[in-house]
């Protein structure tokens, strides 16, 4: 019934992303996803730095 | 005093739920606010004016619950990816735009958008605010629950036991296999837009015969369990994100159909064809949900079920689920899409602060109320043709049985997809032509589309089999008309000579409740055709403003707005 434990969660928004995150992949066992999630990280970073974030397609499943 | 919020947002139909001291308070769905249908964007404006129902600032929250875990949807998405390479590869940008860019920071965005500390931000899970938020406000104090979507962080369908005041997951089937994502791909392939055409198919089976289940049974393979395997090589949704079945769908069914064009069931043999498909898928989803309903019966031993997810809101199968999956009383919650899925976290969170249980759903109207001095505000700027009628009611169903088409917006907006009397267009049920008239002029939309009746609760029994249900408050199930009485019908009888009735009592919708006692004593017949106060491909009717521009913009005989009836000249 429990929602998430928020008491180790610090009140400066993208830190507590960041942890959550981290936490999350740690407790799942699913480490070895995080290259792929570096990558995906660097080309969000420089998508955010050039403005190319913007699609619009019906079938977004597997990318939500 | 404890305030929780739950909030859906980020992939369509965001909205906000407030609960205070285990009570709902108010619901609401951005798309009414932003004029977008179904806005997946931060629902802002949804949560202000539910803290303005509330009388509170968000200062006031205790918490906020986003209904999923974007984390573990990351991580799905990323397993999926990884899954399908190399096909998926092409999806690489689509994955990065949509996670990396926004998805997972959906918790920060609320907390700046909300002004609200970032560690008063809670997440649950898809399908247990799914769940959650069918069970609690059901009037059950035990069922079992059935969750059937698209798709959540990895489960597509839940089953669960709701019982002593907790719920608890029995057993999941997985994406990619997806009774939501067969439904949305076979949506899309006869030409409508997906999460929004889904009803137009439930329409269209009507006109069809089940011919292709030979085909289907290529798409999908079914066990004695109830659980349900999709044929992966047939669909795209898992490697492309532009369409969801892939060329050899096609092969097996016959190209796609064109979006937008014209329907002709007499002179197109493609178009019954069409229709015969529409109406194997529908045969197909009941199956599936007949095979999942009684499984979990069997697990369970409840005689309750509660049903949510966007399949939830399929009220063909949700009627043939009461006839014949042995359950004795089926709840549907009005809002079954992601919608409510903030309802559903509001009261998880809720529930976890302070141990208070909502009470059962008796009304949907939960959103904003109508403003009198805005409509006559506007009125008067505008020089529409307006009185103030003592009985705004009483006048309402003399134009009723008078003929007329009157456009209803009076108190607090509906929660959920469908219009029950607070934002309605409603008119006389009898006429056959009434139909054609909603359906072509002002409404514009495709000619198989049916509409629904509203009759007052205690009387439906002489017009409709079957409609005495936990589900026909909130329209989200269909009844037999009988035969002999179909002639007061003729405007929203199916094909299939069924009708999605709702019943109606004073609590659930007092305005309809008194403008159908009024038309009983004029005509004795307590009914109404009962369809949605939008135009085409707009969201419902909101505020006053926008109940005036539909006025204006559409040709309905009359409208009331308020306590202010708006005439044609004409009239």
């Amino acid at each position: 019934m429990k929602t998430q434990d928020n008491k180790n969660i610090t009140s400066i928004p993208w830190i507590a992303t960041l942890y959550s995150l981290i936490k999350h992949f740690t407790h799942r066992q699913r480490l070895f996803l995080i290259p792929l999630l570096l990558i995906l990280l660097l080309s969000g970073i420089i998508l955010i730095f050039t403005s190319g974030l913007s699609y619009v397609a019906p079938f977004v499943y597997s990318a939500f | 005093m404890s305030c929780v919020l739950g909030i859906s947002a980020g992939y369509h139909d965001a909205a906000a739920a407030l609960i205070i001291d285990g009570q709902l308070i108010a619901a609401m769905q951005e798309e009414r606010f932003t004029r977008i249908k179904n806005d997946s964007s931060i629902p802002s404006r949804a949560v202000f004016a539910c803290l303005a129902q509330a009388g509170l600032s968000a200062a006031a929250i205790d918490r906020v619950v986003f209904y999923e875990n974007p984390f573990a949807k990351l991580e799905r998405v990323l397993l999926s990816l990884v899954r399908s390479f190399p096909q998926s590869w092409k999806q690489f940008p689509t994955a990065i735009s949509s996670q990396i860019g926004s998805k997972i920071w959906i918790l920060d965005q609320i907390s700046s958008t909300l002004n609200i500390p970032r560690n008063r931000i809670f997440t649950t899970t898809h399908h247990r605010s799914h769940a959650a938020s069918t069970f609690f406000p059901s009037p059950f104090d035990e069922a079992a629950i059935l969750t059937v979507d698209g798709i959540g962080e990895e489960v597509s369908t839940g089953m669960w036991l709701g019982k002593n005041g907790s719920i608890n997951c029995i057993k999941s089937i997985q994406y990619p296999h997806s009774l939501g994502l067969l439904y949305a791909a076979l949506t899309a392939y006869l030409g409508f837009e997906v999460n929004e055409g889904e009803y137009k198919v439930m329409g269209l089976a009507a006109y069809g015969t089940p011919h292709f289940k030979e085909e289907f049974a290529s798409l999908i393979s079914l066990s004695p369990d109830g659980s349900f395997e999709l044929s992966l090589p047939y669909f795209a949704f898992h490697t492309k994100t532009d369409i969801g079945f892939s060329a050899k769908m096609e092969k097996l069914l016959g190209p796609r159909r064109d979006p937008g064009k014209h329907w002709d069931f007499e002179n197109s043999p493609h178009d019954r064809k069409y229709a015969d498909i529409a109406a194997t898928l529908q045969w197909y989803t009941e199956e599936v949900l007949l095979g999942l309903a009684r499984n979990i019966r069997q697990l369970t031993g409840s005689v309750n079920l509660c049903l949510a997810g966007g399949v939830a809101l399929n009220c063909v199968a949700n009627a043939r689920l009461l006839k014949e999956s042995g359950f004795s009383r089926i709840f549907v919650q009005p809002a079954a899409g992601d919608a409510g899925g903030a309802l559903g976290a509001a009261i998880l969170a809720s529930i976890d602060l302070d141990g208070k249980y909502p009470s059962p759903l008796n009304t949907c109207a939960l959103g904003e109320n109508i403003s009198n001095d805005a409509a006559l505000k506007l009125v008067q700027n505008l020089g529409i043709n307006h009185t103030k009628p003592d009985d705004i009611f009483s006048s309402t169903a003399d134009l009723i049985a008078d003929n007329k088409v009157v456009a209803f917006a009076s108190g607090r907006f509906e929660w959920g997809p469908r219009a029950l009397g607070q934002r309605s267009i409603l008119a006389a049920p009898q006429d056959k032509a009434t139909r054609e008239r909603l359906n072509k002029v002002i409404k514009k939309r495709e000619p198989f589309r049916p509409f629904a009746p509203a009759v007052l609760s205690h009387r439906a029994g002489e017009w409709f089999e079957g409609q005495d249900c936990d589900m026909s408050p909130f329209m989200t199930s269909v009844a037999n008309v009988r035969p002999e009485n179909a002639k007061d019908l003729g405007a929203c009888t199916h094909i299939d000579g069924t009708a999605r009735v709702q019943t109606v009592t004073e609590l659930s919708s007092p305005g309809l409740f008194n403008v159908l006692h009024a038309l009983d004593k004029k005509t004795g017949i307590p009914m109404v055709v009962n369809t949605s106060l939008n135009g085409n491909g707009e969201p419902i009717v909101g505020s006053a403003l926008d109940a005036i521009s539909f006025f204006v913009s559409h040709s309905v005989d009359a409208m009331v707005v308020g306590d202010i009836l708006l005439k044609r000249n004409t009239l």
